[in-house]
């Protein structure tokens, strides 16, 4: 998937400029200006440095949606993120969303000698088992929970205790690393490939062990199950919640649920192709899934992703979202990503007091963990 | 150009977008099923009998619309466009005739091939042509138009002689042959195209709006002479209802002379007045100018010519090359004797025909493209 600007500039001899990349923008809708054909063109035709000091790279979503219908197949978001990298070297940076707490946790994380120590993160009712092949790969989500709990209500602990109390409830043990270090997607989206590659290193060893690695956050599924192939040369078989439950139907628990909608976070629908497997989970756990206009392949950004321009035109996006989602009659809005959860919370919780969007935002873990629990 | 965006290069605008295409041609009645619009955008799909665009592009109806970002407005052949600005871009030159559009020749062609002629329609140019495109390096793959025993239409893109030959014989039936060209331009870049008027303009306009920025794509064009096509449930009204026939017995169809022949397995031949069926005819066809396909390299029709002969008119340099290649490998043999007047009677009924049911059109207040 990967592209590099001068690989880009040979593949991209090939855009018609049809357009329905910019048609699909929900970035373009908003700030005017912003068009991926546009984008196309600039760095096809000698424009590129125009359009890398411009820095409208880093207003990308890469969320993808304006890749999936492309006649070409070409990789836009594979250019964005190399773009960013060149961005960087030319001293046009993005401004990136909380990061004055965000980059000195990960800062302490990348350095070999420190050790996350994840297991604490883990509660007592929690079944894991070290001598498992099976891993759980825990992600950020805990970390994400001391900033954003009392802020916008993340509770990234109980997601990850859900996450793996709903495999205990399917009948799996798995392995968890104490020592596990971040997949580093933020980084890597953010044109910081040496990041990645840090991060990526200290990981390798331990997570090559297993036959099989699951997670529960779409980003580290994605770039655990791609990017450590197509970068570090690292295959591992990697597989995400939804798919396991979509194995074990069987054990879920139909209840009389209401409505609810699900939202496609990117990494896992676009960039993975993974859409029925947690629909299918759902809709055994009795939930009456009603779509939003944009769903599926075409659903809508939750407006944020890797921290980068949180700004008035992505919090547009994110409105969007959210009437989307509330027009759908639905009580709960599940999400599989920590991040889409965290972004959709935020503006939740920015308009509490006008009490605009009455919909219980959840994370699909706590939801199909409380549809596996006795009652 | 937009503010703050002065070192940017500005894009070629896009005049509407699908809500509008929507509006003038497909709910007003004249869509034909010619694929233009969707031959880019996978969002636009066509019904199963490829008469209209089936569902609507899912961009007018979400939280994003494509507005005026895409192309299908602006590559459709029913909407307003100035015709004269096409030909000056397509043939450097604009048309004396208006049915017979810009052409350099016209001649009579026969091909060789027993297999081909067979199945062709009369003298099986168009395949011929389209094989020579293939096997004389004027393109990488030819897009064939074929049928199953119930005559339902589909559109492969192959390299392979049979295949192409395969695809001879005229089907009353739509078959969007340039249905997502722009994903088998990425498979192949080079493409040779048969078509319908309808078809051959909105390839064009598509091929002079985007193809000019991939330098490596390129297209030949091959038109056909269409007085009007039918939606294949149409169709099966026609030959099920009208004739009595079943559509699995049916080897070949030709309309000529005002008439529709149909040949069945038992080698029956049976055939009725075109006017009997004229309520089936679409509103699309009925207000069709381009009889004579007028933008594309090289056109086939019958009429015009001797039995078992093929009309052949030759518009571009291309098009040209193509049938002396095309003679000069014995696929075809060459003759003069062709009747442009008998084109252009034809024609004329359908100038008629179109005429006043745009008249029609006017005084209900519907959708009249403007070509000026």
């Amino acid at each position: 998937m990967a592209t590099t600007i001068a690989e880009a500039q040979n593949i991209f001899q090939q855009c018609y400029q049809c357009g329905v990349c910019s048609g699909s923008c929900p970035k373009s809708k908003v700030l005017p200006g912003f068009l991926p054909r546009r984008m196309l063109f600039q760095m096809i035709n000698g424009f590129e440095e125009a359009q890398l000091d411009s820095g409208l790279g880093w207003e990308c979503l890469t969320c993808g949606k304006c890749q999936v219908h492309c006649p070409q197949g070409i990789d836009i978001v594979g250019l964005v993120r190399d773009m960013r990298a060149q961005m960087k070297s030319r001293g046009v940076d993005g401004i990136v969303a909380h990061d004055s707490i965000l980059a000195p946790m990960y800062s302490i994380m990348s350095k070999p000698e420190i050790k996350p120590k994840k297991k604490m993160y883990l509660t007592d009712d929690v079944k894991t088992d070290p001598n498992s092949k099976t891993l759980f790969f825990i992600g950020c989500a805990p970390h994400l929970d001391a900033p954003f709990r009392d802020d916008v209500g993340f509770k990234g602990i109980d997601v990850t205790n859900d996450a793996i109390k709903t495999l205990n409830l399917v009948g799996i043990v798995p392995a968890v690393l104490d020592d596990e270090k971040c997949c580093a997607h933020d980084y890597l989206w953010r044109g910081e490939r040496d990041v990645f590659e840090a991060f990526g290193q200290q990981n390798a060893e331990a997570l090559q062990t297993f036959d099989t690695i699951i997670t529960a956050c779409p980003e580290c599924y994605r770039t655990l199950a791609v990017e450590y192939k197509d970068l570090l040369g690292i295959e591992l078989n990697v597989k995400h919640l939804s798919e396991v439950l979509a194995e074990h139907t069987d054990k879920i628990k139909k209840g009389d649920r209401g409505n609810a909608t699900y939202h496609d976070s990117c990494r896992l629908s676009r960039f993975m192709n993974i859409y029925d497997e947690p629909r299918e989970a759902l809709k055994a756990a009795g939930y009456n899934l009603q779509e939003m206009t944009d769903s599926r392949e075409d659903a809508l950004c939750c407006g944020v992703p890797t921290w980068v321009s949180c700004n008035d035109e992505n919090k547009r996006i994110r409105e969007q979202k959210l009437d989307d989602a509330l027009a759908t009659g639905a009580k709960r809005l599940i999400v599989p990503c920590p991040k889409c959860e965290i972004h959709l919370k935020c503006l939740q919780a920015d308009r509490s007091e006008e009490g605009k969007y009455p919909i219980e935002i959840v994370n699909f873990a706590t939801v199909m963990k409380e549809s596996l629990e006795e009652d | 150009m937009e503010e703050g965006l002065e070192n940017f290069v500005p894009l070629i605008k896009r005049s509407r977008g699908y809500e509008e295409l929507k509006k003038d041609v497909i709910d007003s009645g004249i869509c034909s099923g010619c694929g233009a619009c969707a031959a880019f955008c996978d969002r636009v799909g066509l019904t199963e009998d490829g008469s209209v665009p089936a569902s609507d592009c899912n961009m007018t109806t979400g939280a994003v619309k494509c507005n005026i970002d895409g192309i299908c407005y602006d590559c459709c052949p029913h909407v307003s466009y100035s015709v004269g600005g096409l030909e000056d871009e397509v043939f450097g030159a604009r048309r004396d005739d208006e049915i017979l559009g810009q052409y350099l020749k016209a001649f009579a062609v026969r091909s060789k091939d027993k297999e081909v002629l067979k199945k062709a329609q009369d003298g099986g140019a168009a395949t011929s042509l389209l094989l020579a495109a293939v096997t004389e390096g004027f393109s990488d793959a030819a897009v064939v138009t074929g049928r199953d025993d119930s005559w339902n239409v589909d559109s492969t893109t192959s390299k392979d002689k049979s295949e192409i030959t395969s695809g001879a014989g005229t089907k009353y039936a739509r078959a969007p042959g340039i249905l997502r060209l722009g994903e088998n331009l990425r498979k192949t870049p080079s493409l040779a195209i048969v078509g319908t008027g309808c078809q051959i303009a909105g390839t064009r306009k598509l091929d002079k709006k985007l193809l000019s920025s991939v330098p490596k794509a390129d297209l030949t064009l091959i038109g056909l002479f269409c007085y009007e096509n039918f939606p294949y449930t149409r169709l099966k009204e026609i030959v099920e209802d009208r004739l009595g026939l079943k559509m699995e017995d049916v080897v070949k169809t030709d309309i000529t002379k005002g008439k529709l022949f149909v040949w069945t397995k038992d080698g029956e031949k049976h055939s009725k007045p075109v006017k009997e069926f004229a309520d089936l005819a679409p509103e699309s066809c009925e207000i069709c100018r381009d009889f004579t396909a007028t933008f594309s390299d090289i056109t086939c029709g019958s009429i015009g010519s001797d039995e078992g002969w093929t009309t052949v008119i030759v518009r571009s340099q291309r098009g040209l090359d193509l049938l002396e290649a095309a003679k000069k490998k014995g696929l075809i043999e060459v003759s003069d004797k062709v009747d442009l007047e008998d084109v252009k009677r034809t024609g004329g009924f359908k100038g008629k025909k179109r005429a006043k049911v745009l008249g029609e059109r006017e005084t209900e207040g519907k959708f009249v493209p403007d070509y000026s």
